[in-house]
């Protein structure tokens, strides 16, 4: 099996909190989430939509409030730990070992990789797409598939 | 009291084919058909505490009846949710986008892939088309919703093997 679960729940801080650590083409990932508390958060509401959690998009709800937010994406390359954004990243899966079928890492160049996650936990699907290496990492993309389809429509078409 | 607005008829029962066709209630209590449909493919988890059940983001949902709530604001615009789904949330009647990217939802489409005009995955019609027929069917829910007390009702049905009949599960997702 190219991608297998390591480690099962380990201890966070609180109790609103739970950490995941997996193993993903060969590379140990470690997500963190926590509850989402709405009076932690400024939320705006377009009608009946949540449109704006602390003046951001929110993805992976379908205006509704989120359940829980992902707080912390590591992976390990090497001896360095590498933090990916997870900024306005809500209700990734319904389970925590769903990550290991959500996540993909692979080779860009060199020191290099590509990692990709679809997201959902049955509404509010989206898109997250990194690019890591040693030295940091830059979320490229972070939207809904409709995003990403037109976004290719009209780049490539 | 809910009251039943609008019927999906899958072509097929738990096949890979996720067409099927709805009908519209009218104003006189009769229903017409409306337009072509189109879900994902049946597929149910094989163990597990949902043995048997549809998957999550996989499949379509059971055959049943669901009320309706209207939703108005977001990306998709006006749209109807299913309630009551069981283990499956956020199950809509919504416009398609022109990729038909769904993970249980239920596509009001003007084509199928038997019909003249079929279109592949990705026209801009299919979305612009689709918006229309969300257009019908709020027009046709604000002409009805003041003649009843309670929500809209969806039937969904298919054209079943006769052998299957006894295989019936109604009203879980």
């Amino acid at each position: 099996m190219r991608k297998f679960l390591t480690a099962s729940l380990t201890c966070c801080a609180s109790f609103l909190c739970s950490a995941e650590t997996i193993n993903v083409d060969g590379f140990t990932v470690n997500v963190t989430t926590q509850t989402f508390v709405k009076a932690d958060h400024e939320v705006k509401y377009c009608g009946d939509y949540v449109c704006l959690i602390d003046q951001r998009l929110p993805f992976g709800t379908d205006g509704k409030l989120p359940e829980i937010a992902v707080s912390r994406l590591a992976i390990k390359l090497g001896e360095q730990t590498v933090m990916l954004n997870t900024d306005d990243m809500f209700d990734p899966f319904e389970e925590p070992a769903e990550l290991v079928d959500r996540l993909s890492i692979g080779v860009y160049w060199g020191d290099f990789y590509k990692v990709t996650g679809r997201f959902s936990d049955g509404a509010g699907a989206y898109i997250a797409h990194w690019i890591i290496s040693p030295l940091g990492s830059s979320r490229l993309f972070l939207g809904s598939t409709e995003l990403l389809d037109d976004l290719h429509a009209q780049v490539l078409e | 009291m809910a009251w039943e607005f609008i019927r999906v008829v899958r072509d097929e029962y738990k096949t890979s084919d996720g067409w099927g066709k709805m009908y519209i209630r009218t104003e006189g209590g009769e229903f017409e058909w409306l337009c072509f449909s189109y879900e994902l493919p049946w597929t149910a988890f094989s163990s597990g505490t949902n043995a048997g059940r549809s998957r999550n983001n996989l499949s379509r949902i059971r055959l049943g009846s669901y009320e309706l709530m209207p939703r108005t604001d977001g990306p998709k615009g006006w749209r109807l949710e299913l309630q009551n789904t069981g283990h499956r949330s956020n199950i809509q009647i919504h416009r398609a986008h022109r990729s038909m990217y769904i993970e249980g939802c239920i596509l009001p489409v003007h084509f199928n892939a038997r019909s003249d005009d079929f279109l592949q995955k990705g026209s801009a019609m299919i979305q612009t088309q689709s918006v229309a027929l969300m257009s019908m069917i709020q027009s046709r829910y604000e002409s009805l919703s003041s003649q009843f007390s309670g929500n809209p009702a969806l039937t969904i049905a298919a054209t079943l093997p006769a052998q299957l009949f006894d295989d019936l599960e109604f009203n879980y997702a």
